[in-house]
């Protein structure tokens, strides 16, 4: 043991002793890497898939939706008539800062600051909720509005996409409050650090994919979209695929 | 334990952090960017000239890459989970491209098949 410790403090100093610890529970892999946070960047490099699927479903279904709109057809209110731009922008903030919560959290439990692990924690999941609570007012007005999930291809593949991130950001939540409880019941050590950065790893993925959705869901216009889709069959032509 | 031993150097150790004054830098950073997405989403000449779009590209494409950089540690991490994260964000692309590329060519009017229960 004490070889091991010498030969860890040569290799990385002796400030990131109290990570080795970490393989008393997780023996080292074959890669040198830690199992569960490869899993969890494959987990999110496949989910990136995901999400691009259902982000590109609803940039071709909005731009029908907007056609049928102009030509006089389909029911129900589009894109432009409907989505608030001011609202969901504090939408975005609030996920921005529970990513810095987040972070935050993470470095406390690094430091063996178990109180500001709960603190940070705790905050984050209440911005989570904040956000999730800011979806379901949105989802309920444009209800009220006569948006439902099957009044058009646009209400359609918003609700699909939107929806499914409020349910990583709801998984989410109950992650953090389980660390929340976990903590409190003395669970978490310091050199159990991993914990709280795999969660920290799926938290931070959930606020990128709120990003890439704000901007390409509310910000870029009808038109725009229809140009992005068509740049994408050119460039898919340009290099023999289209 | 000697195996341990030996394979140390190579093991994932967490990634050096950074103060909590420099992350929150780095989130002000962040909601300057979106505040000034917003902003330029009301300004006329945006959508008039075209450059709205590049310009809500450029903007979200830094505030993604500065929270997988620093917030996800990409930056300091081992290299190959940045391998892995890219591979992930390629193929989305791609897949992105295909669907679109697949509803345009064929031409199926997929608006009028929705509307009309076919």
């Amino acid at each position: 043991m004490a070889q091991a410790v010498a030969t860890l403090e040569h290799a990385h100093g002796a400030g990131d002793i109290p990570h080795a610890a970490d393989h008393a529970d997780h023996p080292p892999s074959s890669t040198g890497l830690d199992s569960r946070k490869l899993l969890m960047w494959l987990f999110l490099a496949s989910d990136c898939m995901f999400f691009g699927s259902l982000i590109a479903m609803y940039m071709i279904y909005r731009g029908d939706a907007e056609r049928m709109f102009l030509a006089g057809q389909g029911a129900g209110p589009v894109p432009h008539e409907i989505l608030d731009i001011p609202y969901t922008s504090i939408s975005a903030f609030v996920l921005l800062m529970s990513s810095l919560t987040m972070v935050l959290a993470l470095a406390s439990i690094q430091r063996g600051n178990h109180r500001g692990l709960r603190i940070w924690l705790g905050a984050t999941a209440a911005l989570g909720l904040v956000f999730m609570g800011g979806q379901f007012y949105e989802f309920t007005a444009f209800y009220h509005e006569g948006l439902g999930l099957t009044t058009n291809i646009f209400s359609n593949s918003f609700f699909v996409l939107t929806g499914f991130h409020g349910a990583h950001v709801t998984i989410g939540i109950i992650w953090l409050i389980s660390l929340v409880i976990v903590s409190l019941r003395g669970g978490l050590r310091q050199d159990q650090a991993m914990n709280v950065e795999i969660a920290g790893l799926y938290w931070h993925f959930v606020d990128i994919v709120w990003i890439v959705i704000f901007t390409l869901v509310y910000l870029i216009p009808y038109d725009d979209v229809t140009t992005i889709t068509e740049g994408a069959e050119h460039a898919l032509r340009f290099i023999g695929l289209g | 334990m000697t195996d341990h031993a030996m394979h140390a150097p190579a093991e994932d150790h967490g990634q050096e952090h950074l103060s909590d004054a420099t992350y929150i830098k780095i989130a002000l950073l962040l909601v300057v960017i979106t505040a000034v997405e917003v902003a330029i989403y009301y300004v006329d000449w945006f959508h008039t000239s075209g450059t709205l779009v590049p310009a809500l590209a450029v903007l979200s494409l830094v505030k993604f890459i500065t929270v997988i950089s620093y917030y996800m540690h990409l930056k300091v991490d081992d290299p190959r989970y940045r391998y892995i994260f890219v591979c992930g964000l390629i193929l989305a692309g791609l897949i992105v491209a295909a669907l679109a590329a697949l509803m345009r060519t064929h031409k199926i009017d997929y608006a009028l098949r929705f509307i009309t229960g076919a």
